[in-house]
C-alpha cells in the first residue's frame, strides 16, 4: 500500500533523527540485555560449577567450620550399607615454585571415587592403584601441566596449613568436554589422607557427597548425623547460595531498565515531533479519505520500524557489552559473595527474547501517544505551528494535575514500611513518570524567571530565545523530561556512592583501629597460634586481637561467623545501631550472647532480645541478641561472637587474621618491617597497615560500583542523544522563520547566537529541573532502595559536585545540540529557505 | 446511481454553521439552500472571510454543518460517523486547494496513485490511469519527480489530475488558482473544466477569479452568510 511508502520516506527523509532513534533505541536495549546476558551468565557458571561438583549426588552432609568426622563416612558405608556415598576433603594451597600459583586440592576415595563429575569422568579410565601405589601422589589436568612444564611423573611442590609438602604428580587427566577441563584448570586431585594432610585438617572430612534416591535413606540418614553436621539437598543449597547475588542483581536490572525508558522517552519524542511537524500533510491524506486507523497504522509503523531496527541493532550491541561489563560483575561477585569463575557470556535465547521484547514493548508504548494523535488530526489544512503550541501549553496545567496519581503511587510503594524491593523499585519509576509529567508546567516557570535575565544580558536575542523555548513547548517538553531524567539519575546515584563511600569511610575508621592486621588471606588454612604468641611477645605490642571468619553452610542458606578474641577496648571499634558497647559486653563474653550486623538484622528481622539459631558441633542452639552493629563489609550480614563462646560450641581452633595494637609512639611502618622480616617472612600471611587495609577496603568499593559508573555514564549517552535529534529536528524545522529573520537584517552569527541560546536554555532548564529529581532519586536510594537490597543504612552526605556537574552535563548537552542546526541555517542562504516550503 | 444528466447530486436545506469564537459564536453559513446537480461546473465568489473554504468543507464531509441538512445522492452526510464520511471522501469526493495538495514524500506517479489505492483498484488497472493523466497533462516524463521539483502550475495540473483520478462524482476545488500567473491559470482551469466533464463529475470551485467565474455553468455569490444566485 502507498501509505505505507509514506511512512519509510518519512523516516528516509529526516535520516539523521531515524538514525539518532535508531541509535537511541539500539543503546537502551543493548544495555538491558548486556545486563541481562551478564547476570544470566554469572548464574549459569554458578550453576554449571555447582552441577558439576554435585555431580550425581543428590545430597551433601556438612559439618560445622572445622568439617566433619571421617568416621561418619566409614560408618554410613560399612555399618550402615548406604553405598551411594562420597567422602570430599578440599582446600586451598599454593605452588611456590610456580609464583605461588593457587590452586584446589581435592581428595577423593580412590575405591568410592567421586560424584565430582569432571573428576569422575576424567579419571575413568585409571586404576585405583594410580592414586594409592605412591606416597603424596596427585593427578593434574594435562592442561594444567603443560602449563606448569611438568614432565610426568614428576614431582610439585605445594604450600599448605603446615608449611611445604611434596606431591608426586603420577599422570595426568583431562576430559573430553570443555567445561569440565575448565574446571579442572586449577585442580591437584589426591587421595582423601593426602588431601587431609596438605590441608592440615587429618581426620576430618570437607563434606560427604550423598546419592540418596528414595525418602526413607533420606530420613535414615538424616537420623545417622552427629549433632554438628547437616544434611542438605544439592539444589536447595545451591539455590539459597545463589541468592546472595540477587539483590546486586536486581539492581542492575533496574539501571539497565532506566537506560531503556530514557531511550523510550527518545522514540517518543521523535515521533511526536514527526507527526506535529507533518500535521499539514496529515490532513491532506486525510481529505484524500485515509481513516484515522489507517494513520494511526501508519505512524505505528514508523516507529515500529525505528524500534526493530534499534532492537536489532541493540542485540549486538549489548552482547558485545555484555563481555565488557562480565569482567565487572564477576569482580564483584568474587568480592563480596563468593569464588566464581565466570569468562564466557553464554548468549540465551531468552535473554535475547525479552530484551527483544522489552525494546518493542517499549516502542510500541511510546508510539502510542503520537500515533493517536496523528489519528485525530481533522482533515482541514488549517495547520497553525502557534495553534499547537497553544494547545500544548494548554495541557501543561491538566498535565500537571495528572501527575499526583504517580506521584501518590510512588509515596504509597517508597514510604509503605516492610515493601519489597520491587515495590521500591516500580515507585521509583513512578516518581520518575510524574516528574516528566510536570517538567513542561517547571520549564514554563523557569524560562519566566529566566526572562528578564536573558533579556537584560542579551537583548534582543535573549527575549527571542526565551519565546522560542516557550513556542516550541510542544516538541521539547519530552526531550526537556528525559533529559533531566537521565541527569538527575546520574546526581542520584553520584550522591548515593558517594554517601554510601563516605559512610564506609568513616565507618572504618572506627572499625579499624588497630595498627597492623596479618591475615592468612584466601586459603582456610589460617595463622600458626605459636607465630600470634611470637609477635605478642615483641617489644612495642600493646595488643593482639584475633579473628576467625568463616561460614556455617545449611540448607537455608550460609551464615557467615565472625569470631573475635578481643578485650573490652577492641569491642568498642563496633558502632551500635541498637543496643550498647557497656551492656552489651560481659553478655557477649561470658554469656553466649552474640552481636549481628545490621544487614543480618534486616533480612532475619532480628534485634536486641532476640534469639539466633546456629548450628553448633553440638547441634542447633539459640544465642542471644546483644547488639546490632553498623557493618558493611557483608550485604547478607554477619553474626558476630567471641572467642570463648565459639570454643564452647565449636571445636574449630583455627585463626584466620589478628590484629596488632601498638604501644604509643611506636612507628607502625617501622615495627611492619620488623615484623615482615623478623616473624612472617616465607610464611603465606599477609601483613597490612591500617591505612593499606583501609585503601583496599575503598578499592573493592569502587570497584563494586564501576559497573554502576558505566550504566550511568550510558544511560546519559541516550538522554544527550535525544536531546541532540529533539533540538535539532526543531531548530531545522524553524527554516523558513530563520530564512525571513536573515532577509530582514539578521546575521549569521546572530542567527547562532540566538540558535545556541535557546538551545542552551533548554539544557539548562532540564539541568536545574534535574537537581531536585536528583536529590530525591538519591533519598530514595539511601533510604529505600539500599535498604530493601542490603538492609544498611548509610548518612546522607551532600556536596556540591554533583549538582554542579549535573548543572554543567545538561547545558552542555543543549549547546552540543544547538552547534549542527545553527551551523547549517547560518550557512543556508536565506532565499533557498524561502523557496522550500 | 442514475445517468440522466441534471440530475442532483448533492443538496443543502437550511445549513448552518457557527463557529465558537473565543468570547461570542461567529455564525459563518446562515441558511443556505442549493442544489447541485450532475456535471455541472459551479463557481461560488465571496468576499474574503465570506465562509466559501467552510461551505466546501461542509460538502465535502471535511466538517459538519452546526445545523440543517446536506444530502449527497439522497443520503444525510451530517448523518454519518467519523470513519463512514471518510470512506465517503474516498470514494465520491476529489479536492483541490491552493497549496498543500501533494504528498511531498510521495512521487508525482505515486501522488496519482494514490486515491486509486485507496479505492482498492487493483494495481495494473490503476498504473494504467495513471499513465493517462500524466499523458493528459503533458507531464508523462515528471512521474518519477517529487512534488517540491514541479513548478506551482505543474503541481496545481497534478492536483486536479488527482482529483479526478478515481472518478469521483464531487470535485471541490478551494481557490485552484490563487497563486498562479494568467497563462498558467487559464491552464489549470482548462483542465478543472474538461477533465471531470468526461465522467460527469460536478465541480464546485470557491474563487476570487473573475477568469474562474466566467468560465463556469454556474456562478453562484456567498454574501452575509446565504447563497444566491441564478439556477442554470
Ligand atoms: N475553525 C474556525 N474557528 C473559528 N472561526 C473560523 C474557523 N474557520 C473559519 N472561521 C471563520 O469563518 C469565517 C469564514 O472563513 P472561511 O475560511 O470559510 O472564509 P473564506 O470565504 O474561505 O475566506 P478566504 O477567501 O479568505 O479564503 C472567517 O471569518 C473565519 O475567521
Ligand atoms: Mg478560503
Amino acid at each position: 500500500m502507498i501509505l505505507a511508502r509514506v511512512s519509510m520516506r518519512n523516516l528516509l527523509r529526516h535520516p539523521w533523527q531515524s538514525i539518532l532513534s535508531i541509535v537511541g533505541i539500539a543503546l537502551g536495549v543493548a544495555v538491558v540485555i548486556a545486563i541481562d546476558l551478564t547476570n544470566e551468565s554469572a548464574r549459569r557458571a554458578f550453576k554449571l560449577s555447582n552441577q558439576m561438583v554435585a555431580g550425581q549426588a543428590t545430597h551433601h552432609i556438612i559439618g560445622g567450620p572445622s568439617g566433619l568426622d571421617e568416621t561418619l563416612y566409614r560408618d554410613l558405608r560399612v555399618e550402615h550399607g548406604i553405598r551411594g556415598a562420597w567422602p570430599v576433603v578440599e582446600g586451598r594451597l599454593r605452588l611456590p615454585d610456580h609464583d605461588g600459583q593457587r590452586f584446589t586440592v581435592i581428595g577423593v576415595d580412590p575405591f568410592a571415587q567421586t560424584s565430582h563429575s569432571a573428576i569422575h569422568r576424567s579419571t575413568r579410565g585409571l586404576s585405583p592403584t594410580e592414586l594409592l601405589s605412591v606416597h603424596n601422589a596427585a593427578l593434574l589436568a594435562d592442561d594444567s601441566a603443560r602449563r606448569l612444564g611438568l614432565t610426568i611423573p614428576g614431582e610439585l611442590r605445594v604450600h599448605g596449613a603446615k608449611g611445604d609438602h611434596r606431591l608426586r604428580v603420577t599422570a595426568t587427566v583431562s576430559s573430553d568436554n570443555a567445561l569440565e577441563n575448565q574446571a579442572l584448570r586449577a585442580v591437584v586431585i589426591t587421595d582423601i589422607s593426602t588431601a587431609q594432610v596438605v590441608t592440615g585438617n587429618v581426620g576430618r572430612l570437607t563434606r560427604i557427597d550423598l546419592e540418596l534416591n528414595d525418602p526413607a535413606t533420606v530420613t535414615r540418614v538424616r537420623g545417622l548425623l552427629p549433632p554438628g553436621a547437616e544434611l542438605a539437598g544439592s539444589a536447595a543449597r545451591g539455590n539459597a547460595l545463589q541468592q546472595m547475588t540477587r539483590a546486586f542483581e536486581v539492581n542492575l536490572t533496574a539501571l539497565s531498565l532506566l537506560a531503556l525508558v530514557v531511550g523510550m522517552f527518545l522514540i517518543y519524542n521523535t515521533m511526536t515531533v514527526s507527526v506535529l511537524q507533518r500535521h499539514r500533510q496529515i490532513a491532506t491524506l486525510r481529505t484524500l479519505g485515509v481513516g484515522d486507523r489507517e494513520l494511526f497504522a501508519s505512524v505505528a509503523l514508523e516507529a515500529l520500524t525505528l524500534g526493530a531496527l534499534g532492537v536489532v541493532a541493540g542485540i549486538g550491541v549489548g552482547i558485545v557489552l555484555s563481555h565488557q561489563l562480565l569482567g565487572l560483575v564477576a569482580q564483584t561477585i568474587n568480592d563480596l559473595y563468593f569464588r566464581l569463575d565466570v569468562k564466557q557470556v553464554s548468549v540465551s535465547a531468552w535473554s535475547l527474547a525479552k530484551g527483544i521484547a522489552l525494546g518493542i514493548g517499549a516502542t510500541v508504548v511510546a508510539a502510542l501517544a503520537p500515533a493517536l494523535e496523528a489519528s485525530r488530526v481533522p482533515p482541514q489544512i488549517t495547520y497553525t505551528r502557534s495553534g499547537q503550541e497553544s494547545a500544548a501549553r494548554g495541557s501543561v496545567g491538566r498535565l500537571a494535575w495528572f501527575a499526583i496519581v504517580p506521584c501518590v503511587a510512588a509515596a504509597v510503594l517508597l514510604l509503605l514500611p516492610g515493601g519489597s524491593l520491587y515495590a521500591g523499585f516500580t515507585g521509583l519509576f513512578f516518581a520518575i513518570f510524574g516528574f516528566a509529567l510536570l517538567t513542561p508546567a517547571l520549564l514554563l516557570l523557569i524560562v519566566r524567571l529566566a526572562h528578564p535575565w536573558l533579556a537584560r544580558t542579551l537583548g534582543l536575542i535573549g527575549r527571542m530565545a526565551a519565546r522560542g523555548v516557550t513556542e516550541s513547548l510542544s516538541r521539547t517538553r519530552v526531550t526537556i523530561a528525559a533529559l533531566a531524567v537521565a541527569v538527575s539519575a546520574t546526581v542520584g546515584v553520584g550522591i548515593m556512592i558517594s554517601s554510601f563511600r563516605t559512610t564506609v569511610e568513616h565507618w572504618l575508621v572506627n572499625y579499624l583501629r588497630a595498627d597492623l592486621y596479618v591475615s592468612a588471606s584466601g586459603s582456610a588454612n589460617g595463622v600458626d597460634p605459636g607465630l600470634i604468641r611470637r609477635v605478642s611477645q615483641l617489644p612495642g605490642v600493646k595488643s593482639i586481637t584475633t579473628a576467625r571468619w568463616t561460614n556455617l553452610d545449611g540448607a537455608a542458606g550460609r551464615t557467615q561467623l565472625f569470631v573475635l578474641d578481643a578485650q573490652s577496648e577492641a569491642f568498642e571499634n563496633f558502632q551500635f545501631k541498637d543496643g550498647d558497647a557497656a551492656s552489651a559486653w560481659p553478655r557477649f563474653k561470658d554469656r553466649d550472647a552474640v552481636i549481628v550486623s545490621e544487614p543480618y538484622a534486616y533480612h532475619h528481622r532480628r534485634g536486641v532480645g532476640d534469639t539466633v539459631v546456629l548450628r553448633t558441633d553440638r547441634g542447633a542452639r539459640e544465642f542471644e541478641v546483644a547488639g546490632v552493629f553498623y557493618d558493611y563489609g557483608s550485604d547478607r550480614g554477619v553474626v558476630a561472637l567471641h572467642r570463648d563462646t565459639y570454643d564452647r560450641h565449636w571445636s574449630d581452633p583455627a585463626i584466620s587474621s589478628f590484629a596488632v595494637y601498638l604501644d604509643a609512639g611506636i612507628d607502625a611502618d617501622d615495627f611492619a618491617a620488623t615484623l615482615q622480616d623478623g616473624v612472617l617472612d616465607g610464611t603465606e600471611l599477609t601483613l597490612r597497615s591500617n591505612r593499606q587495609l583501609r585503601a583496599l577496603s575503598m578499592d573493592i568499593f569502587d570497584r563494586t560500583f564501576a559497573i554502576t559508573n558505566v550504566l550511568r555514564v550510558l544511560t546519559v549517552v541516550i538522554a544527550v542523544i535525544g536531546i541532540f535529534s529533539a533540538l535539532m529536528s526543531i531548530q531545522l524545522e524553524r527554516g523558513r522563520e530563520f530564512a525571513v529573520l536573515r532577509a530582514n537584517g539578521f546575521t549569521p552569527r546572530q542567527l547562532w547566537a540566538l540558535v545556541t541560546t535557546e538551545t542552551g536554555l533548554l539544557g539548562l532548564a532540564a539541568g536545574v529541573l534535574a537537581l531536585p529529581l536528583g536529590l530525591f532519586l538519591a533519598l530514595a536510594l539511601i533510604f529505600v532502595i539500599n535498604r530493601r537490597s542490603f538492609g544498611w543504612t548509610m548518612q546522607v552526605w551532600l556536596t556540591p559536585e554533583h549538582f554542579v556537574l549535573g548543572l554543567v552535563l545538561a547545558v552542555a548537552a543543549g549547546l552540543l545540540a544547538g552547534i549542527y542546526p545553527a551551523l547549517r541555517l547560518a550557512r543556508t542562504p536565506p532565499s533557498f529557505a524561502l523557496r522550500h516550503e | 446511481m442514475s445517468m440522466t444528466d441534471g440530475d442532483p447530486v448533492i443538496e443543502l436545506s437550511d445549513v448552518h454553521k457557527i463557529y465558537p469564537d473565543a468570547q461570542r459564536e461567529r455564525t459563518v453559513l446562515r441558511g443556505i439552500n442549493a442544489t447541485f446537480r450532475r456535471g455541472e461546473f459551479v463557481a461560488i465568489l465571496g468576499r474574503s472571510g465570506s465562509g466559501k473554504s467552510t461551505l466546501l468543507n461542509l460538502l465535502g464531509g471535511i466538517d459538519l454543518p452546526s445545523g440543517g441538512d446536506i444530502r449527497f445522492n439522497g443520503l444525510s452526510i451530517a448523518n454519518l460517523n467519523e470513519r463512514r464520511r471518510t470512506l465517503f471522501r474516498r470514494e465520491h469526493v476529489g479536492f483541490v486547494f491552493q497549496f498543500f495538495n501533494l504528498i511531498p514524500t510521495l512521487t508525482v506517479f505515486e501522488n496519482l496513485l494514490f486515491t486509486l489505492d485507496l479505492n482498492g483498484v487493483d494495481r495494473a488497472r490503476a498504473q494504467r490511469r495513471v499513465e493517462e493523466l500524466l499523458s493528459r497533462l503533458g507531464l508523462s516524463d515528471r512521474g518519477d519527480s517529487f512534488p517540491d521539483r514541479l513548478s506551482g502550475g505543474e503541481q496545481q495540473r497534478i492536483a486536479v489530475a488527482r482529483a479526478v483520478a478515481h472518478r469521483p462524482s464531487l470535485v471541490l476545488a478551494d481557490e485552484p488558482t490563487g497563486n498562479l500567473d494568467r497563462d498558467t491559470e487559464r491552464e489549470v482551469l482548462a483542465l478543472l473544466r474538461e477533465m471531470p466533464k468526461r465522467d460527469d463529475t460536478t465541480v464546485i470551485a470557491a474563487t476570487h477569479s473573475p477568469e474562474v467565474a466566467g468560465c463556469a455553468d454556474r456562478v453562484m455569490r456567498l454574501q452575509d452568510g446565504t447563497l444566491d444566485g441564478a439556477q442554470s
